[in-house]
C-alpha cells in the first residue's frame, strides 16, 4: 500500500465520509443505525483526545528531562514539573474521586488557573493605557463607545453617569449587534468554505500534510 | 526625559500594582457601592422567576476553573432559585472540566437551601454528566437521551432515575438554562434545543462574550443573559442572597474606574505631546 | 483562478519574518485554543495550520529560529508534522528541533512560559492566529511591550477588537480562512473564496428583502413555518 494512500487519501475519504454523516444528522432525522454510528464516533473523539493528551505529556516530559540532563536554564523547575506530574498521576490512578487528588485539583490547580485567568485584567489595563488613544476620528469614536459601554457595565457607572445606560444599551443592541451579525455571517461562510475544501481533499493541513500544488491537481 | 514622556512610557509594572490595589482593596476591606441592574440581567431574572412550579428545566453547566469565580456564584443562585420554586433541574455539561464544576455548584447550592426544600438526587435534580461532541452531542442527547447516555454522573442507570421516567427528549422541559461561561456554546442550546423544541432559553456568559449574544436577545431567541461577575452579583442582589459575586462586583467597580482614569490620562498626555509636535 | 485582492497579511508575514532575520531574533507562532475535538475551535485551528505551513516555510528558508507552542496533544502532533515538513521542503531538516521547535505546553502552564520567554528571548515577530480567547490580550500586549512586530487574527468575534487594537497587523474573522486559501495558490481553494463572496451577496439581498418586508408589515416567519 503506497504511503500516499494511507497517509493522505484514506484519511481524506474518511474525513469526508464521517463529516457528511455528522452534517446529515445535524439537519435531518436519520435512521437509528446512523445515529448510533455517529454517537460511537463521538465517543471515539473522547478516547483519541485522551490518547493525544498522553502523547503531549510524554513529549513535554522528554523536553523537561532534556533540560535537566543538559542543566539548561531553569532546570530545577523541570524537576518540580516531573515531581508534580508523578504525584498527581499516582493519586489520580487511585481514583478520580480520591480525596488527595481532588484536594490537589481544588486547592492548587483550580486557584492557579483562576489566578492566571485574572492576568487579563492587568494586561488589558496596560494595553488600554498604551493603545486606546484618539489618534484619528475612527479611534476617537472607538474610544467614546468603549468608554460609554464600560461605564454602563461597571455596577456604579450608571449611578455616577445615568445617561450611559440608555446610550450604552443602544450601542450594544444596534450598531454592535449589527456588526457582530455581519461578522458571524462572514465567519460562518468561511467555515463552510473550509469544510468544503477539507471534504474535497483540497486542504490537507489537518493531516499534518502540505502538498505543493502540481499543475492541474 | 520630561515628566510627560515618563508618564507616556510608564512601566507597565506600575499599572499592574495600581490595578492590584484597586481590585484587592474592596475585597479585603468590603465597600458596598450602589448598583444598577442591567436590562439583560433583569430580563433573565424575570424569565427564570416566571418558570412555573413543578416544571423541569435543562441546565447546562459550562463553567470551568477559570470562569467559576465569575459565574459560579450566579449559577449557585440559579440552582437555589429553581429548587426553592419547586422547579426540577436536569444538569449536563459539554466539557469534562465543566462537568466537575457543575457538581461543585450543585453541592454549594444544596448546602444553602432552606431546611425542608425538596432536593433529592434523582427526584428533584439529576446530573447527567459529561456529553461529548459539543453541539452535535447536545443535539443527540436532547433528541434521544437513552441512545446517548446510559447512566448519570453517579453511574445510576437512566432508567432507574425517577425524574426521567417517560422522558427521552427535550419536549418535556419548560426552559433551558445555559451557563456557558466562556465556552461560547450558548448557540448550541439555541439551535439544538430551544428552536427545534420551542423551549425558551436564558443563561450566563462571561462579560466579554455578552455582545456576541445581543443579536440573539434582540431577536427574542434568548431571554436575557447574566453577564460575567456583574450578572452573578445582580442575581444575588435580586434574590437577596449576598455572596462572593457581590464582593467581586465591588472590585470590578474600582478596577473599571481605574481603567477609565488610565485611558483618560493616556489621552490627555497624548494630546499634550501632539500639541508640542512630539506625537 | 479568480482574481483576489492581495491580503495585507501576506506582506505582513514576510515583513515580520524579515524583521526577525535583521534582528537575529526568533519568530513565534501562537494559536491559543487548538482543541481538535471542539467544532467551533476546529475550523480556525485548521485555518491556522494552513497559515503555519506557509509561515514555517518562509522562516525555514530565511533561517529564522521558529517556535510554535501548542496546548493540545492532537494539535501538537499535527503542527509538528507541518513544521517538520516545511523545514524538509526547504532543505533544512537539521534546523528543525523535534522537541524545541514545536512544543506542547498544557493550557494554563503556557501563560507564564510564553510571557517569560518572550522577554528572555526578545522575540522580534509573533503571529497570533487561530481561535483566540482571553489570552489574546495577555500575549499580544506582552509581545508589544517586548517590541515584537505582530500579526493577529481570530474568528472569535469578541476578541477581534483586542487583536486589531494591539497588533501591528490584523486579519478579521473570515480573512483567517481566506488567508490560508490565498497563500496556497490552489485554484480550487481560491475559487471557494469567490463562492463565499457569492454567499455573502445572497445574504445581503435576503437581509435587504427581509428588512423591507418587515418594515411594510409582512409576516416573514410564516414563510418558514413548515
Amino acid at each position: 500500500m503506497s504511503e500516499r494512500l494511507y497517509k493522505i487519501q484514506l484519511p481524506v475519504y474518511l474525513t469526508a465520509l464521517l463529516g457528511i454523516l455528522m452534517i446529515l444528522e445535524h439537519f435531518f432525522p436519520m435512521p437509528g443505525v446512523v445515529t448510533g454510528f455517529n454517537t460511537t464516533m463521538r465517543s471515539f473523539v473522547t478516547v483519541v483526545s485522551a490518547a493525544a493528551l498522553m502523547l503531549g505529556i510524554i513529549f513535554l516530559t522528554i523536553a523537561h528531562v532534556r533540560t535537566i540532563s543538559g542543566q539548561k536554564g531553569g532546570w530545577y523547575y523541570s524537576i518540580l514539573y516531573i515531581a508534580s506530574l508523578l504525584i498527581t498521576i499516582a493519586f489520580g490512578l487511585m481514583g478520580v474521586r480520591n480525596e488527595t487528588f481532588l484536594w490537589i485539583y481544588n486547592n492548587m490547580t483550580s486557584p492557579i488557573g483562576a489566578a492566571l485567568y485574572s492576568l487579563t485584567a492587568f494586561y488589558i489595563t496596560s494595553a488600554a493605557y498604551r493603545v486606546f488613544r484618539a489618534r484619528n476620528w475612527n479611534a476617537a469614536v472607538l474610544l467614546f463607545c468603549g468608554f460609554i459601554v464600560l461605564a454602563m457595565l461597571i455596577p456604579v457607572g450608571a449611578i455616577i453617569l445615568p445617561p450611559v445606560v440608555p446610550i450604552g444599551e443602544w450601542l450594544r443592541s444596534f450598531p454592535s449587534s449589527a456588526g457582530f451579525r455581519g461578522m458571524i455571517m462572514g465567519t460562518s461562510l468561511g467555515v463552510m468554505g473550509l469544510g468544503v475544501r477539507v471534504f474535497a481533499g483540497r486542504q490537507k493541513e489537518h493531516l499534518g500534510v502540505r502538498e505543493e500544488r502540481m499543475g492541474g491537481e | 526625559m520630561s515628566i510627560i514622556d515618563k508618564l507616556v512610557n510608564l512601566d507597565q509594572r506600575i499599572i499592574y500594582v495600581l490595578m492590584f490595589i484597586a481590585l484587592a482593596f474592596p475585597i479585603l476591606s468590603p465597600v458596598v457601592l450602589p448598583m444598577d441592574i442591567q436590562s439583560y440581567s433583569q430580563q433573565a431574572f424575570d424569565f427564570s422567576d416566571s418558570i412555573p412550579e413543578g416544571s423541569i428545566v435543562i441546565f447546562e453547566g459550562g463553567l470551568g476553573a477559570a470562569t467559576y469565580p465569575q459565574g459560579g456564584p450566579g449559577m449557585v443562585v440559579q440552582i437555589y432559585h429553581m429548587l426553592t420554586k419547586g422547579v426540577k433541574c436536569v444538569f449536563f455539561s459539554i466539557g469534562t472540566e465543566q462537568n466537575v464544576w457543575t457538581m461543585t455548584a450543585i453541592e454549594t447550592a444544596l448546602a444553602k437551601l432552606p431546611a425542608g426544600t425538596p432536593a433529592e438526587n434523582g427526584v428533584d435534580w439529576v446530573h447527567l454528566g459529561y456529553v461529548g461532541g459539543g453541539e452535535a452531542g447536545t443535539g443527540a442527547l436532547w433528541n434521544d437521551i437513552r441512545a446517548t447516555l446510559e447512566a448519570d454522573y453517579f453511574d445510576t442507570p437512566i432508567d432507574d432515575i425517577p425524574l426521567l421516567e417517560g422522558i427521552n427528549d427535550a419536549s418535556a422541559f419548560a426552559a433551558v438554562l445555559w451557563w456557558g461561561g466562556s465556552e461560547g456554546s450558548m448557540p448550541y442550546g439555541i439551535r439544538q434545543i430551544s428552536v427545534p423544541f420551542g423551549i425558551p432559553i436564558t443563561g450566563m456568559a462571561t462579560t466579554n462574550e455578552v455582545p456576541n449574544f445581543s443579536p440573539y436577545i434582540s431577536a427574542g431567541q434568548l431571554q436575557g443573559i447574566f453577564g460575567g461577575v456583574r450578572g452573578s452579583a445582580e442575581y444575588e442582589f435580586l434574590m437577596n442572597l449576598p455572596g462572593p459575586a457581590l464582593g467581586q462586583a465591588m472590585a470590578t467597580n474600582f478596577g473599571g474606574l481605574l481603567w477609565m482614569i488610565m485611558v483618560l490620562l493616556g489621552n490627555v498626555l497624548y494630546f499634550i505631546q501632539r500639541s508640542r509636535g512630539e506625537a | 483562478m479568480p482574481r483576489l485582492r492581495r491580503l495585507q497579511a501576506v506582506d505582513a508575514i514576510e515583513e515580520i519574518i524579515g524583521r526577525c532575520v535583521e534582528m537575529g531574533a526568533p519568530a513565534w507562532y501562537l494559536m491559543d485554543n487548538v482543541s481538535m475535538t471542539t467544532p467551533s475551535v476546529l475550523a480556525p485551528t485548521v485555518a491556522a495550520f494552513q497559515i503555519l505551513a506557509y509561515t514555517a516555510r518562509i522562516a525555514a528558508r530565511l533561517g529564522v529560529k521558529f517556535f510554535v507552542p501548542v496546548t493540545q496533544g492532537l494539535a501538537y502532533s499535527i503542527a509538528n508534522d507541518i513544521v517538520e515538513e516545511a523545514y524538509k521542503a526547504e532543505g533544512k531538516p537539521e534546523d528543525f528541533d523535534p522537541f524545541g521547535t514545536v512544543m506542547y505546553l498544557p493550557s494554563g502552564a503556557d501563560r507564564m512560559y510564553i510571557i517569560n520567554n518572550m522577554w528572555s528571548q526578545r522575540v522580534a515577530g509573533v503571529f497570533f492566529l487561530g481561535s483566540w480567547y482571553h489570552k489574546a490580550v495577555i500575549f499580544t500586549e506582552n509581545a508589544a511591550r517586548v517590541g515584537a512586530l505582530t500579526l493577529g487574527g481570530t474568528d472569535t468575534t469578541h476578541n477581534i477588537p483586542f487583536l486589531v487594537a494591539i497588533c501591528d497587523y490584523s486579519i478579521i474573522g473570515e480573512e483567517l480562512y481566506a488567508l490560508g486559501a490565498y497563500v496556497s495558490e490552489d485554484p480550487t481553494q481560491t475559487a471557494s473564496l469567490a463562492g463565499q463572496d457569492i454567499g455573502k451577496y445572497i445574504a445581503l439581498i435576503l437581509i435587504l428583502l427581509g428588512s423591507i418586508l418587515a418594515t411594510v408589515g409582512f409576516d416573514i416567519s410564516g414563510i418558514f413555518a413548515w
